[in-house]
């Protein structure tokens, strides 16, 4: 309901003001999001998306909503799929400094924002987080992460919280993961 | 019954079309709402036990999520979940939570709770849980609640808790700054833990802590010997389980270290002291063959360069930096640019080392890369390599991709502003970037190439200019990538020049000046004929918009005028004519409008006027740029419908050439009121300008005699039907000349009405016209005295028309001041001068302290001889810091017997006051009885009472 009116507003806005106007208007419209007003920390997405595009695991480490993840997955895998091998895996997108990685078919993405974090550093935490996948799952696949869901974002708490590494050491990382399995079985 | 995830997954990934994926998750989604609904309801009707699908339902909630698709209304059931007796329930609960959660923080309130539970609960696996909950959706209600129980499992407790109990503590300060204090003592004693993932976690805790609350540094700073030990311990150890990689140990934990180290250390030669053994450790040991090694030496060369360090570690860490930049793979390449973009505005010459390097970067293949190396290259311009600089920059625009070339043309303009050696080196420099990335940058790009080319010293430079822009349009026009801004250069260029176009391209200058002009072609004659074809093909180019159709107009009725009718063959003309016609049916009412009116001009019938009308356009002053960008931003504003200031502004340019033609005056009528000069006060111009080279530094005076409303006021209403004249009889009789001229200023500072001069065309309607009316009309009476103030500040042409003045002059002898009288100074004489004394009056204006009303009193001296004293003029100049606004003279006349005086007001605005004093000139110019015409000129500032 709020939308449509927004949406009525906004051409009524057209009407009387011109287009210059309604653009005015629209970037008014847009606060920036951020998590009850908390100041977002490191890292602040960490995605993976396969080579079509379609997203297989996200996690956002600041408040976006639904629309605003789905444009910026969609940008941001356009970008990196527009990019050959052999050029650098850091690009700038809207502001933030994001550093991809390429396993086979799956692009993993790291955004943060710029001098908050050291690129080569997340290069290397990416890698990090992939020997730790592959040893959970034995010779870790697209599929894998994908029909496992839980277990990926599992792993990926076990790493990450609020955007800062919380541990890189494999073992320690998959002892909890290991025994939710072992109270599952 | 539900279907598990894994069943689902495979069902989405075998529709056939994204529309199908999007009505099986939707189906799912209903579902599992469905499923909470009747549990609840199950609840409520008092059955109880476990109900089967919940954690398939939240996983598959959370694949919807990831799918895009809105899943709010499960956060209730993760609350729920989290509260399970069972640990996969609950961690799968948490999960939901930390995954679906949105803005509102109502259900927040509900899980502090079991979040304060499980905080306490026996189970470190529970604890752990909870902890990374806490730390993804604190809020500070929460921080305030829960902060105890975090404190407890972050003074001890396995290392499962600690680590994580860390970075919760971020989150709480983060939501909740006032806690830091109480944790400093707990937060320092995370360093000594024995494990790699606490002491890190520590690590980024006190980090954070430092860069919230910058207080607490010093409190840190003591623990630095014990950071440097852990490092040098991580140096050392080469072989350490499952925390080596790449050779390095733990390149994360040092990472952290390095950082911390960085913040502890800035502006603290005590700490950097003590820090310096280890980060030359790190620099020389660290093997730089794999990224783990590369990212600390990164992070170390970054501490080094940002703490007090020696002057060998410095030098160290720009070695290190070299030989990233040399280094084959592209990340360090990248990270390495990064780095000195930081450095370089402290630490210019070790950057500057680099050069070479960095502007190779500049072709690089990666964009990444390449706009690093932009920003870099950008930097280190200066005078000595201005020319080298802006030639890989421009190149660089040829190759940029789409979104970085705006970036690039800003670059290249403000650095050619700059630095530029020469004009005529900004000028070509700049034509190039509009030939080749014209479209990218900004309108005011535009706009200084039009000013350098109107302001350039000498024909021949700007006949060449001209020919070079005539050659890059012809080399360019049939290509798809032609930029519009070229042609509308160029189309401006052939009118402003056409007469020059038709001779041979005069030679290169010689001398220095000859090497730093930018290789480009130089062009040839052309006969009228082909600029003729020239511009009657831009009417139909497939880039040419409105704007430049109207640009190409008034080149047309100006070629035709320019040219001499020797040269021009009858068919040429009715070519051109043609041209002219083409948009008589326009839709577009400006460009049939002045289709019309400039095949109207160009007829036999108006050859004797046609020469006035389309008079070259005088040289723009840089002060005429400055009031346009001035005055046209004010009319945005008051327009309020253009965004961009700057845009605004740029459109003056159009406003001189294309869109202004649309207010039905001619060029040399718009000339006029561009600079606010009449070809007379061209001369005074001149004159002026030479005074000011001859006072002082601060002499080089800003509103030079004769600019803006000075030019206005001419004794009479008989003398000052010399240049203006001709174009005034063109509209009408008197007073509507008047009111034309100043529809036409009101029109070209973009606040009137485009249409405003079309009636006025049709001769002496001018009355239509509000703005005309007021200056023109009977309401004059009022309008001096009311209207004067805003808009002679505002606009300073307003009410300069030929006719205007006078009647200012008729009616309202003493011009009301802008403002609420400002609190006034005495009377003070300034000179004498022929039959005339001249007083000066200050007074300050209460609302704005940096200006005041200086009023100019010209008064009968006792010495003159009877008769009266006609032609005064009063003109003020200003010190190049100052502004001023002029309100029109009470009179010109001093009659007979009586004593005067003649006043005028002046607003000068002195921005610095108190450190730099109000610096006024005068110029006096009067008549006395049966004598010729006498000037004298003077520097007041002695005789101002400085303030």
């Amino acid at each position: 309901m709020l939308r449509v009116e927004r949406r009525v507003a906004t051409a009524a806005a057209i009407a009387s003001q011109g287009i210059g106007g309604a653009r005015k208007e629209r970037t008014r419209q847009r606060p920036r999001a951020c998590w009850l007003g908390v100041p977002a920390t490191m890292m602040k997405f960490l995605l993976m998306v396969n080579k079509q595009g379609q997203t297989r695991l996200a996690q956002y480490f600041d408040f976006k909503s639904i629309e605003e993840r789905s444009a910026l997955e969609a940008e941001i895998i356009r970008k990196c799929l527009s990019r050959t091998e052999m050029q650098c895996s850091f690009m700038e997108h809207r502001g933030l400094k994001v550093v991809y990685r390429r396993y086979a078919s799956l692009y993993f993405i790291v955004g943060f924002e710029e001098g908050e974090e050291n690129e080569l550093g997340m290069l290397e935490f990416i890698h990090a987080l992939v020997e730790t996948l592959d040893k959970y799952f034995e010779n870790v696949c697209e599929l894998d992460i994908m029909f496992n869901l839980e277990r990926a974002h599992f792993i990926v708490d076990e790493m990450v919280m609020n955007g800062c590494i919380v541990d890189t050491n494999k073992l320690s990382v998959l002892k909890p993961v290991a025994l939710l399995d072992r109270i599952k079985a | 019954m539900s279907c598990r995830l894994s069943d689902l997954i495979t069902e989405v990934r075998a529709c056939k079309t994204a529309e199908a994926e999007r009505a099986r998750i939707t189906d799912e989604c209903a579902q599992i709402r469905n499923a909470l609904r009747e549990e609840a309801g199950g609840k409520r009707r008092g059955r109880v036990g476990a109900t089967p699908f919940r954690e398939r339902n939240m996983l598959k909630l959370m694949f919807a999520h990831m799918m895009g698709h809105s899943t709010h209304w499960a956060q209730m059931e993760c609350v729920k979940m989290s509260a399970s007796p069972s640990f996969h329930e609950k961690r799968v609960g948490y999960l939901g939570l930390m995954l679906l959660l949105d803005e509102s923080a109502s259900v927040l309130t509900l899980v502090t709770h079991q979040l304060s539970r499980d905080l306490q609960d026996e189970s470190p696996f529970v604890n752990s849980l909870a902890l990374a909950t806490l730390a993804n959706i604190a809020s500070a209600d929460m921080a305030r609640d829960l902060h105890r129980h975090v404190e407890r499992h972050l003074a001890s407790g396995p290392p499962l808790t600690r680590k994580k109990a860390a970075l919760t503590c971020i989150r709480l300060f983060k939501s909740a700054p006032e806690l830091i204090d109480d944790f400093i003592p707990r937060v320092v004693g995370l360093l000594t833990d024995r494990t790699h993932a606490t002491i890190m976690t520590g690590t980024t805790l006190m980090w954070h802590m430092a860069r919230m609350k910058p207080a607490v540094i010093p409190r840190f700073s003591k623990a630095v010997p014990h950071l440097a030990k852990l490092l040098r311990k991580l140096v050392v150890s080469t072989n350490v389980p499952n925390y080596t990689i790449g050779r390095v140990c733990d390149p994360f934990l040092q990472s952290r270290l390095l950082s911390l180290l960085r913040v502890l250390g800035r502006d603290n030669s005590v700490a950097s002291e003590q820090m310096n053994d280890v980060l030359a450790q790190v620099a020389t040991h660290t093997d730089a063959s794999r990224v783990a090694g590369n990212a600390i030496l990164y992070d170390a060369v970054q501490c080094i360069l940002e703490i007090e360090s020696e002057e060998g570690l410095r030098i160290l860490a720009i070695n290190i930096l070299g030989r990233f930049l040399l280094n084959k793979e592209n990340n360090i390449r990248y990270v390495a640019l990064n780095t000195l973009c930081h450095i370089v505005d402290k630490d210019l010459p070790a950057v500057a080392r680099h050069r070479t390097t960095i502007v190779a970067c500049l072709r690089d293949a990666d964009s990444s890369i390449r706009r690093r190396a932009l920003d870099l290259v950008y930097a280190l311009t200066d005078s000595t390599n201005i020319l080298s600089m802006a030639g890989e920059m421009v190149n660089y625009a040829v190759i940029a991709e789409k979104d970085e070339r705006a970036a690039v043309c800003a670059r290249v303009a403000s650095a050619a502003r700059r630095f530029a050696p020469s004009m005529r080196w900004e000028a070509d420099t700049l034509l190039v970037l509009i030939a080749v990335r014209g479209e990218a940058a900004r309108r005011d790009v535009v706009r200084r190439l039009i000013y350098l080319v109107t302001a350039a010293p000498g024909d021949d430079t700007q006949a060449s200019l001209a020919h070079k822009c005539a050659e890059m349009l012809s080399e360019n026009s049939s290509s798809p990538d032609c930029q519009a801004p070229l042609l509308l250069i160029a189309a401006w260029c052939i009118g402003e020049f056409a007469a020059e176009l038709t001779s041979d391209p005069p030679p290169l200058p010689e001398g220095p000046d000859d090497s730093v002009i930018p290789v480009g072609p130089r062009g040839r004659a052309r006969t009228p004929k082909e600029l003729v074809d020239v511009l009657g093909s831009l009417l139909t180019h497939h880039k040419a918009g409105t704007e430049i159709k109207g640009v190409t107009l008034t080149a047309l009725s100006k070629l035709l005028a320019k040219i001499p009718p020797a040269q021009l063959p009858a068919d040429v003309v009715e070519t051109a004519r043609g041209h002219l016609a083409t948009f008589q049916t326009s839709l577009n009412q400006e460009l049939q409008a002045r289709s019309v009116e400039f095949l109207a001009l160009s007829s036999e019938d108006l050859a004797d006027v046609r020469a006035d009308i389309l008079a070259p356009i005088p040289a723009l002053t840089a002060d005429a740029v400055r009031r346009l960008k001035w005055e046209s931003s004010a009319a945005a504003e008051a327009a309020g419908g253009d965004e961009d200031v700057i845009a605004g502004l740029s459109d003056d340019v159009d406003d001189d050439e294309g869109r202004a033609g649309g207010t039905g005056l001619a060029a040399g009528m718009r000339a006029m009121e561009a600079t606010g000069a009449t070809a007379d006060d061209q001369q005074a111009n001149r004159a002026a300008t030479k005074t000011a080279e001859a006072v002082d530094d601060e002499g080089s005076l800003l509103d030079l005699f004769g600019g803006g409303p000075s030019a206005s006021p001419p004794a009479d209403a008989d003398e000052d039907l010399g240049a203006d004249g001709g174009v005034a009889d063109l509209f009408g009789p008197g007073p509507a000349a008047g009111g034309a001229a100043t529809a036409a200023a009101a029109a070209s500072s973009g606040a009137g009405a485009p249409a405003s001069g079309a009636p006025a065309m049709g001769g002496g309607a001018a009355g239509l016209n509000l703005d005309a009316l007021f200056a023109a009309g009977p309401g004059a009476i009022a309008a001096p005295a009311t209207h004067a103030p805003s808009p002679a500040t505002l606009h300073p042409h307003m009410g300069g028309g030929p006719g205007a003045a006078p009647a200012a002059g008729a009616f309202a002898p003493v011009p009301a001041p802008a403002a609420a009288p400002p609190s006034a100074f005495p009377e003070e004489e300034a000179f004498s001068f022929g039959p005339l004394r001249v007083t000066l009056q200050l007074r300050l204006d209460p609302a704005d302290s940096t200006s005041a009303v200086v009023t100019m009193r010209a008064y009968r001296s006792p010495a003159a001889p009877a008769g009266p004293i006609s032609g005064i003029v009063l003109e003020s100049a200003v010190a190049k810091y100052m502004r001023q606004a002029f309100s029109p003279p009470s009179g010109s006349t001093i009659p007979d017997g009586a004593p005067g005086p003649v006043q005028r007001d002046v607003r000068v605005t002195n921005p610095q006051r108190g450190t730099k004093p109000f610096k006024v000139m005068l110029r006096v110019q009067c008549v006395p009885a049966g004598g010729t015409k006498a000037v004298h000129k003077a520097d007041v500032t002695g005789a101002l009472p400085q303030v």
